[in-house]
């Protein structure tokens, strides 16, 4: 009986690390959907950590003042997009080499058009 | 339950193939239990009886609501805490919401010269998870006057907790931008993170699917209350005096409606 106990009892431990392992496998990170990942065929090009969302200019150094950002600390997480549709808080956006930086609290901001030259990636 | 029924039609077969079927049983539940517990956690679909179809996979804006133009440095109103309708069901893809904001605006026919905070709920990626936020943005254009050097900013959707209080402002302050929702500071913005010149003060709702409702319904309408402005920075916010030949300045076409109910108020609703 009480093999038969555990026999159960590890059948229903296999059979729930199989599930999560299986959610695992298929869950994109979340910060990708915030930044719009897989909208209207939105397909990040390029994403990565980075420890200080302030200084993200270190990773992307041609790209052009934004005070808000440069205002922030700690880390963050950058996706960027060849082409972008996006939802604007006043309508939808079409954009071009976009930029998506999420902060360690998950908001985020979008930057648009922005040059890659000199890109750096962590 | 599943499990206790099936437990019984079991009951006289052989001691090893029992205990094998009680085995694959047993998974089956563990693994039930689990899909179960992930699908509790998914947000309520929000039905109503002002709902109608969603329409489009793609957001179809459309605003109704105020505007005054001016060099505002804060905009105020009391958006009445009112769960928003969204259509009903969803796409698979489908990217649908409605909101209300106050908010601050830049030059005349430049979308993403905006400042926003207000609330609503939107089903899609994003910030948006079919259930109601506080939202709070802001954009930039590089092409509007003073923004040479400024790299563009889509005034994306950030969310927060609702918050159960009902005033929301952007409001210029002590060399920095501040946006209140509910009555508390979601965030705040550096004075010069806006480059461009404030030319309006808006209150609005807006939904991004032709089957969301843009603020109430028919039997509840949407208020929009205590609408108030200041054009100096950290100046007390003075009440709008809107006549009727002034009202509703934002107004989308079709079934959607707006009316002045008092100097400072508005209602906005749908028809549906």
């Amino acid at each position: 009986m009480k093999r038969l106990k555990l026999q159960l009892f590890l059948g229903a431990v296999v059979s729930m690390t199989a599930v999560v392992a299986v959610v695992e496998a298929v869950a994109p990170d979340a910060r990708l959907a915030l930044c719009g990942e897989g909208f209207a065929g939105n397909r990040a090009t390029l994403s990565f950590e980075i420890p200080d969302v302030g200084r993200v200019w270190d990773h992307l150094p041609a790209m052009k003042m934004a005070p808000e950002l440069a205002a922030k600390s700690g880390p963050g997480f950058v996706v960027l997009f060849d082409r972008y549709e996006g939802l604007g808080m006043n309508g939808p956006i079409s954009a071009t080499n976009v930029v998506c930086v999420v902060d360690a609290a998950g908001h985020t901001m979008v930057l648009a058009n922005v040059a890659r030259d000199g890109l750096r990636v962590p | 339950m599943l499990f206790a029924c099936c437990s019984l039609t079991i009951y006289g077969m052989r001691k090893g193939y029992r205990a094998s079927v009680e085995r694959v049983l047993a998974a089956t539940a563990a693994s039930l239990s689990v899909v179960l517990a992930m699908v509790a956690t998914l947000p309520p679909a929000t039905l109503g009886a002002d709902h109608t179809l969603c329409l489009d996979p793609l957001p179809v804006n459309r605003h109704n609501g105020q505007g005054i133009a001016g060099s505002p440095d804060g905009v105020s109103a009391n958006l009445e805490h009112q769960t928003l309708s969204m259509c009903q069901p969803p796409a698979a893809i489908e990217l649908n919401g409605t909101f209300a904001y106050v908010n601050i605006e830049g030059p005349p026919g430049i979308l993403n010269d905006i400042i926003q905070s207000g609330m609503g709920q939107c089903r899609g990626p994003f910030a948006c998870d079919a259930g109601m936020h506080a939202f709070a943005g802001y954009g930039i254009e590089n092409s509007s006057p003073g923004c040479a050097g400024f790299q563009d900013i889509v005034p994306i959707l950030d969310k927060y907790a609702w918050p159960s209080g009902t005033i929301y402002q952007v409001y210029h302050q002590s060399n920095v931008w501040k946006f209140y929702a509910g009555g508390f500071l979601l965030k705040s913005i550096p004075e010069s993170a806006v480059c461009w010149a404030p030319a309006a003060a808006t209150w609005f709702g807006e939904s991004l699917d032709v089957g969301d409702a843009i603020g109430g319904s028919v039997t509840d309408h949407f208020f929009i209350t205590s609408m108030k402005s200041t054009q100096t920075e950290g100046g007390a916010f003075a009440y709008t005096n809107l006549d009727s030949t002034r009202a509703c300045s934002i107004n989308s076409t079709g079934n959607h409606f707006c009316d002045l109910v008092g100097p400072s108020s508005l209602a906005i609703w749908s028809g549906f």
